[in-house]
């Protein structure tokens, strides 16, 4: 653990600034999540190895009472997906503070991410950085087969969808049964894998937790950054930013003071004497 | 006989609709294999529908609108023309043809229009008739149908 996240972690326990912390810890075997409250338990918090503790973090919030501050101590994917809940209304802005631990050039590689540290001012294009081996799932001819292949591997334990921290639907439509067939196995890959990829295409990171967590080893990272480049291309768009998405336009008719004022009815209600 | 090329149409009921009813009034020629779906508006055809549509036995999924900037729903065919956009790109990204898609915008208001622009569609899926993008990744799984269409 740096010192500086140490001393920031301790300052904000003692001004009451967060309610709780939560990092990693040594457990049993290996690094575990662990929820923090007290400043004497600082020392036990771990910097590492990268371990995906987005979606954690916002079940936590969303299990303390409400008005509670969490602290997390992160990489910069769970940062930007936490940006990402925070734009999508899951807790009151400012709730979570992030303490990212950037990764190394080893990390990044492994991760083909495009934005390992948070100094960098913006992240690049998410597909740049995919590696020859799977570039080619989304550049060969023949995809299609290849996709086949992998995607026939799928259990539908929905450990995709679960560990991903922009998947935040209280109604799943991956749960639908007229989209996603009861007990079809491996399920048909278009309402299926693509479908998915296409809820969370805005909101989705790169943080590669869902290819991490896949059982089947089905290299769902390709797809993803392959829509993530498709909206960095055509609107410069970057989840994690405070840029709002290109897919969520608001509305475009003029609003407020720009309303026509309708207490004047334009003379129509003035004629029947019922203006106000 | 040609094979059935099965298409959906989803047509929003201000524009295209009104052509295709047209186009059936003055019984033009119309290919037989497409189905249509009235949409109250093109920003309501969500990209799972089509999505379903492939997985269900679509050969190719049309969807028309107004013209940008004549839509009767604050503009909502720009967003779903966006939303078509990444759909396409996640086609393109599992080898499926974007070509099966189809997306029109404000081209299919007369009879005459919507009869040429749907046998122009089917005449591009028909081009894909010996591709095996799309039944590659519809989810039929079963063993042998591999060996059926392994080129
Ligand atoms: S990479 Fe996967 S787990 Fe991470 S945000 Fe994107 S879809 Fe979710
Ligand atoms: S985690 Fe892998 S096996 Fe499980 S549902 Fe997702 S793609 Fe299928």
């Amino acid at each position: 653990m740096s010192a500086l996240h140490a001393d920031k972690i301790r300052a904000m326990l003692d001004e009451n600034a967060v309610t709780a912390v939560l990092g990693l810890a040594d457990g049993v075997e290996g690094h575990i999540p662990r929820i923090f409250t007290g400043v004497a338990e600082v020392d036990k918090l771990k910097d590492g190895p990268k371990y995906p503790l987005g979606k954690i973090a916002w079940r936590t919030l969303r299990a303390m009472p409400p008005g509670s501050r969490l602290a997390v101590v992160c990489r910069t994917c769970d940062s930007r997906a936490i940006r990402e809940q925070e734009k999508m209304g899951q807790f009151p802005q400012r709730a979570v503070t992030c303490l990212v631990v950037p990764c190394d050039t080893e990390q990044a590689l492994k991760c083909s991410c495009s934005w390992p540290a948070p100094e960098q001012a913006q992240g690049k294009n998410p597909v740049a950085g995919l590696a020859a081996g799977i570039r080619v799932l989304l550049e060969s001819a023949d995809r299609a087969w290849l996709w086949r292949e992998h995607m026939q591997r799928c259990i539908k334990c929905y450990g995709c969808r679960n560990v991903c921290p922009v998947c935040v639907c209280p109604e799943c439509r991956l749960e639908d049964p007229s989209f996603v067939r009861p007990a079809a196995l491996p399920p048909s890959p278009l309402p299926y894998h693509l479908l998915r990829a296409l809820h969370v295409a805005d909101h989705c990171v790169g943080c590669g937790a869902c290819q991490d967590g896949c059982p089947a080893g089905i290299p769902l990272l390709a797809l993803h950054k392959a829509l993530s480049g498709h909206l960095f291309g055509e609107a410069g768009y970057l989840a994690g930013t405070d840029a709002p998405s290109p897919l969520r336009r608001g509305p475009s008719h003029p609003t407020g003071e720009d309303r026509p004022e309708w207490k004047n009815c334009y003379g129509i209600c003035a004629s029947k004497g019922e203006n106000s | 006989m040609n094979p059935s090329l099965k298409t959906l149409v989803f047509a929003c009921r201000w524009c295209p609709l009104l052509g295709a009813e047209r186009a059936g009034r003055e019984r033009l020629a119309l290919p037989p294999d497409f189905r249509l779906i009235p949409m109250e508006c093109a920003g309501a055809v969500s990209p799972d529908l089509i999505l379903r549509a492939f997985a269900d036995g679509a050969h190719g999924v049309a969807v028309m609108g107004c013209h940008f900037g004549g839509c009767r729903h604050n503009g909502a065919n720009r967003s779903a023309h966006t939303r078509l956009q990444l759909l396409s790109a996640a086609l393109e990204a599992v080898g499926i043809r974007p070509a099966r898609l189809f997306v029109s915008w404000g081209t299919a208001h007369e009879a005459r229009q919507f009869a040429g622009v749907l046998s122009d569609f089917q005449a591009r899926i028909r081009a894909l008739r010996k591709e095996k993008d799309l039944p590659l990744l519809r989810g039929n799984f079963t063993p042998g149908h591999d060996r059926e269409m392994r080129p």
